[in-house]
């Protein structure tokens, strides 16, 4: 810590104005990790989510490379944005937090978006939603699940609005905590619950036609 | 009623489950770590496009070691000793390590070195002889200095340059090399060559005879416009 300082004290006499984000981001991912320095607390652990963060990434662009280019400008806009990270700010949430805005800004003009994303949309049952009639058709909904490919599932979480595309990313596949979740996507707890809910239930929607079409389950609908 | 929910909580529960399944796929990031370590690194001089300008992460890496050096070094209050441990524990550092920005030839290092913060000192426009890997600046005993590793007679050699003004280190046993007196030192098992060349000080160190260092430090020249001017030196290359 004591050596932290000195060492970006005489840097400074080389660089008057700021040390450089990348010195303090090179230099934290080598002092301690149980440092209470944030700079240093958010070097040491960053680095562990970069699999979570890519894995995130790959869902929303469905591209290794842009999945990359995706996190890339996300880290660096966490390292030059690192005087913002506070003593107790979840990590994980910050950045995805960062990702998720990233992942808008660098699509901000892509008309392929999908457009269904209005709150009123994702967060209340649309005329023609998926409901009781689809649930009835998963008897053995581990079994079903289990015979789509990763890439199905992933193609039907693409097709879902993105909030609860991102919503499912966070609380499933990601795994965090809805408290988490809900800190990095800006909205109550309770919304991320409900939230959760419906995305399950419009993913299995989207899947359905699929698992008739391979004749996995029966083509006619209970009645 | 209790049993639709009950088959609905199922269904979350199993569509929960194969999604968390999704995230333990494993993702390759060496891709990406590469890239990351690329890009907080400073950029390459022609692809600065953020306005800001940054020292490598090498010269704070050389200020660490510097710093350690320096403070044991500030017991025995030598100067010049000092700063030649700092000299060979930055050759030392930058060899093993591989902690400087990658260029690919001198004209590219003096670019980066211009485009730092605080301009330092231009590098020597001829050095034909030499494969130039990688550069940095770095702070030795309170002055800039260039730095620059390169190949030479397959060894791994660190050249240091600074403004003869400012650094003007002569010390060891003298060699004499086309009428130019050059100095030769060992310290902690790296042999260093020392010479003033066209109003710049510079170092040469390796694992090499200081016969060999002396005979690279000698064919080291700087244009004249490099002395003066380390701009303009740079768009003449």
């Amino acid at each position: 810590m004591v050596h932290f300082y000195i060492i970006h004290k005489i840097l400074a006499l080389v660089e008057p104005r700021r040390p450089s984000p990348s010195f303090l981001f090179m230099m934290g991912r080598m002092v301690a990790k149980s440092s209470n320095d944030p700079t240093q607390r958010f070097s040491a652990e960053a680095w562990p989510l970069l699999p979570n963060l890519l894995r995130v990434a790959r869902v929303l662009t469905r591209d290794i490379h842009q999945a990359e280019d995706l996190v890339q400008e996300t880290m660096l806009r966490a390292v030059r944005h690192i005087q913002s990270f506070q003593e107790g700010t979840n990590l994980k949430a910050w950045l995805m937090t960062i990702l998720r805005h990233t992942h808008i800004d660098l699509h901000r003009h892509d008309a392929r978006r999908p457009s269904a994303d209005s709150l009123d949309a994702i967060d209340h049952d649309p005329p023609g939603a998926a409901g009781p009639a689809d649930d009835d058709a998963w008897t053995n909904p581990d079994d079903l699940l289990a015979r789509f490919d990763d890439d199905d599932i992933e193609n039907a979480l693409r097709s879902l609005p993105d909030p609860m595309r991102w919503t499912l990313l966070l609380i499933d596949v990601e795994q965090m905590p809805v408290a988490d979740a809900a800190e990095a996507l800006d909205v109550p707890e309770g919304t991320i619950k409900s939230r959760a809910s419906r995305a399950r239930t419009q993913l299995r929607s989207q899947l359905l036609p699929h698992a008739r079409q391979r004749g996995w389950i029966s083509d006619d609908p209970s009645p | 009623m209790d049993d639709h929910n009950e088959h609905t909580e199922h269904l979350d529960a199993a569509t929960a489950k194969r999604l968390t399944q999704l995230g333990q796929r494993p993702v390759d990031t060496a891709a990406l770590e590469n890239r990351l370590q690329a890009a907080l690194a400073p950029p390459p001089p022609t692809a600065r496009t953020d306005g800001r300008r940054w020292l490598s992460p090498i010269a704070a890496m050389a200020a660490a070691v510097m710093l350690a050096a320096g403070l044991l070094f500030t017991v025995l209050q030598n100067d010049s000793s000092a700063a030649v441990l700092e000299l060979s524990q930055l050759h030392h550092d930058l060899i093993t390590k591989h902690l400087a920005t990658p260029v690919q030839n001198v004209a590219e290092a003096n670019a980066w070195i211009a485009q730092q913060e605080v301009a330092g000192p231009a590098l020597p426009g001829d050095m034909s002889e030499v494969r130039v890997q990688s550069c940095c600046l770095a702070d030795v005993q309170g002055d800039l200095v260039a730095v620059v590793v390169m190949q030479y007679q397959r060894t791994l050699v660190t050249l240091v340059v600074a403004d003869a003004q400012q650094f003007a280190h002569r010390m060891g046993r003298a060699i004499e090399r086309d009428e130019r007196e050059l100095f030769s030192h060992q310290v902690n098992g790296v042999q260093m060559v020392m010479a003033n060349h066209d109003d710049r000080w510079l170092c040469v160190m390796g694992d090499l005879s200081d016969d060999q260092l002396a005979d690279l430090a000698a064919e080291i020249q700087f244009h004249p416009a490099a002395a003066s001017d380390p701009p303009t030196d740079l768009e003449s290359n």
